[in-house]
């Protein structure tokens, strides 16, 4: 009976445990961009935007003529083989880390100004995803500007006023030479190389902002920890329907920001933080609309804002 | 004849005075002779002139009065733009330098510079108490004409006399409202329309202090008296009289929420469109609901109470002059008459001046009166003994007479 019950118990633990790792594994791995995964030939076929991306390279070069249809058929494995024997690598039609490195060798990096000096003052970063442009400035100014990748519409590039808080190198594979992570509360996004340089220019990613390794080299060199970093892009307003507190994260804060800023009431960097700046920001729509000064943002505060949905 | 040449002399010598008075009295007030000969005191005199050979600098702290109201952004800075281009015209050698304070430190930032004598010439005050400090204000009424004193008819002129003196230039005024988004009893004056309101369908924002300051008006009291620590028997009386006016709403059950904390929750209940009357409701909430109701929500006037935000003037430790305070107080005469009229309409509010020698008609002013004033002698006895003990009322749910014990045994030191 005993044995019964520590093994029920045991079972539980074990159900509770696997309800939250998953989530922390994920939490945990470095950019929603996520690794590149393998592609082969496979039945049912494997379908998805690297295989698009791949075709379109491969068309580019000379490979392939078959439709772009996100599909790896035969003709795309018939293709990668063609290309790997071309290119000295076995010819099995598996495209691994190593064929999409040499699927990117000969793609130049633009290289918009040509200033290679470093720059001098405070910098920061500002990411056009209209334009899909990085250019980063010294004291304001613009220094230089880059090509870049952002977020496909469906995984768009996270809008807003975010800080590099990480820098790594030599990751690899899909995420180039070089990590520049930033403080985005609601996933793990940052601006990387690339192992598919053609894709430049596109909105490709998985939202985060992909560069030219050699690029995104020259900039991990310059900028330091805390540089501070505007994505600049489409983001559809949301409906928010909870009263938002000081120390809250996330998509709902982000829009309080916006609303708050739309009104002419600054919150400081719109980086989905309730932060002291968010929460001084609500206090002076409260003294203003002579509410009960708190800094929560309350239903009156919502409704002010425009911000609850219709019931 | 020595008798008549007596006479004479006399009344010479009456002619000879009467005629020096007269000619003092171009260049200097009686006022001010009274004040710097006889009274001996820190006085400004309101005949000196703006010499045209010297540059002067206004200085003009106002808030973001725009702000949610107009849809462009910086709206205030082109009001003060018209005001300059006019000021210019008429006072070349003027210049204007303005700053936006914020509504949460805004009055707090005055305070402060009022401590260290170095307030600003004209601060456009959105509370409606128009003495702020009497050391560094500086009074309005003797700059005025006799006609421009008629003109600014929310001042009882009656009560202006040498010691009680006319503080700020009314350059805005707010007619009080609530708001209902159903229909509210049809009786004619205000306390009875409350009075019949049905049960759970009244949410008031009691934080907000106007409310009491409307009760307080609504029920006839003129001001606010404390003598030895204790408020006088008027004020004490009216006090109660409104702490029993709220408490019977309450036990009839006429508040929609919990008391509470229904201040949480007034706005919400109210826009989505369960019946309730809310209040007080300042000009940027009635301005907001009024664009959010599309002909919805229906304003209910507090009879004829007004809330008059001035433009309150104020010298600096570092006197810059006689001729500087006029200075200041042409910009603030052009800011009231000439250019309150246009912003009142945009904010949809009244102007506070009419110029009767334009030919306008007298408006029909029954009922018009000003929503009572805190003073300087019982701001501190309102804050520290008065505030707390309302807001007690609602948050712990005491009765009129647990509140009254609690101010009576309060030991007040002023």
């Amino acid at each position: 009976m005993r044995k019964e019950r520590y093994f029920i118990n045991l079972i539980l633990i074990l159900l509770a445990v696997s309800a939250i790792f998953p989530l922390e594994m994920k939490a945990l791995l470095p950019c929603e961009c996520l690794e590149d995964r393998i592609l082969e030939l496979r039945n049912p076929p494997m379908e998805g935007e690297d295989v698009l991306l791949l075709q379109e390279r491969l068309r580019e070069l000379g490979f392939y003529s078959g439709r772009l249809d996100e599909i790896y058929d035969v003709e795309v494995a018939r293709a990668v083989a063609e290309f790997q024997t071309e290119n000295r690598l076995e010819p099995n039609g598996i495209v691994g880390v190593m064929t999409w490195d040499v699927l990117g060798e000969g793609i130049l990096p633009v290289n918009r100004s040509g200033k290679s000096k470093a720059p001098k003052g405070e910098l920061s970063i500002v990411i056009n995803t209209y334009k899909r442009t990085l250019t980063l400035y010294a004291d304001g100014k613009p220094f230089k500007t880059y090509p870049v990748a952002v977020g496909k519409p469906s995984t768009k590039s996270p809008v807003g006023e975010w800080a590099i808080i990480h820098k790594s190198k030599d990751w690899g594979g899909g995420f180039g030479t070089r990590w520049l992570g930033l403080n985005v509360p609601w996933g793990i996004y940052g601006i990387h190389g690339t192992n598919k340089p053609w894709s430049i220019g596109r909105a490709a990613s998985h939202g985060c902002i992909r560069m030219h390794n050699s690029h995104v080299e020259e900039l991990f060199n310059w900028v330091p920890l805390k540089t501070r970093v505007k994505i600049i892009g489409e983001r559809l307003p949301i409906k928010v329907n909870r009263v938002l507190r000081p120390g809250q994260t996330g998509l709902s804060v982000m829009q309080l920001q916006d609303n708050l800023l739309k009104i002419g009431i600054d919150s400081g960097y719109r980086d989905a933080r309730y932060g002291p700046t968010t929460e001084r920001a609500v206090q002076e729509l409260e003294a203003q609309f002579a509410l009960k000064i708190d800094g929560i943002a309350d239903w009156n505060v919502l409704y002010l804002l425009e911000l609850p949905g219709e019931k | 004849m020595k008798k008549r040449y007596g006479i004479l002399i006399i009344i010479f010598i009456f002619l000879i005075a009467g005629l020096s008075v007269s000619i003092i009295n171009r260049f200097y007030s009686l006022d001010y002779l009274y004040k710097l000969l006889i009274k001996k005191e820190f006085t400004i005199n309101p005949r000196a002139a703006i010499s045209p050979e010297k540059e002067y600098l206004v200085n003009i702290w106002y808030y973001p009065f725009f702000r949610t109201i107009a849809a462009e952004e910086g709206r205030e800075k082109e009001f003060f733009q018209e005001v300059f281009i006019d000021l210019h015209n008429k006072y070349p050698n003027l210049r204007l330098k303005i700053r936006k304070l914020d509504f949460l430190e805004g009055h707090k930032e005055l305070l402060e510079a009022l401590e260290r004598g170095n307030p600003p010439d004209i601060y456009l005050n959105f509370s409606n108490d128009s003495l702020i400090d009497p050391e560094w204000q500086i009074p309005v009424e003797p700059y005025l004409t006799d006609q421009e004193k008629a003109g600014f008819y929310t001042v009882d002129w009656g009560k202006i006399d040498r010691e009680n003196h006319f503080w700020g230039w009314p350059f805005l005024v707010y007619k009080q409202v609530w708001m209902a988004n159903g229909r509210i009893p049809g009786h004619r004056g205000f306390i009875d329309k409350i009075n019949h309101l049905e049960k759970e369908s009244l949410a008031l924002n009691y934080p907000d202090l106007t409310l009491l300051l409307q009760l307080l008006s609504l029920k006839g009291l003129e001001r606010i008296q404390v003598k030895d620590g204790r408020l006088t028997e008027e004020s004490y009386r009216k006090l109660y009289e409104v702490f029993q006016w709220m408490h019977k709403l309450r036990k009839e059950q006429i508040f929609s929420l919990a008391t509470t904390n229904m201040e949480d929750y007034f706005l919400k209940e109210f826009l989505e469109n369960k019946p309730v009357v809310i209040g007080p409701v300042n000009l940027w909430l009635e301005r907001f609901l009024l664009k959010k109701g599309k002909g919805n929500f229906n304003q209910i006037y507090l009879d004829g109470l007004v809330q008059v935000y001035t433009l309150s003037i104020f010298h600096q430790k570092k006197y810059q002059g006689d001729d500087h305070s006029r200075a200041v107080m042409e910009v603030a005469r052009l800011m009231t008459e000439k250019h309150a009229g246009r912003l009142a309409r945009e904010l949809g509010l009244e102007e506070p001046y009419i110029d009767y020698r334009d030919g306008n008609n007298r408006p029909d002013l029954t009922g018009v009166k000003r929503m009572l004033q805190i003073t300087p002698d019982v701001r501190e006895y309102w804050e520290e003994v008065i505030t707390p003990a309302w807001l007690d009322f609602w948050q712990k749910g005491l009765t009129p007479e647990e509140v009254m014990n609690k101010l009576s045994n309060e030991n007040f030191v002023e």
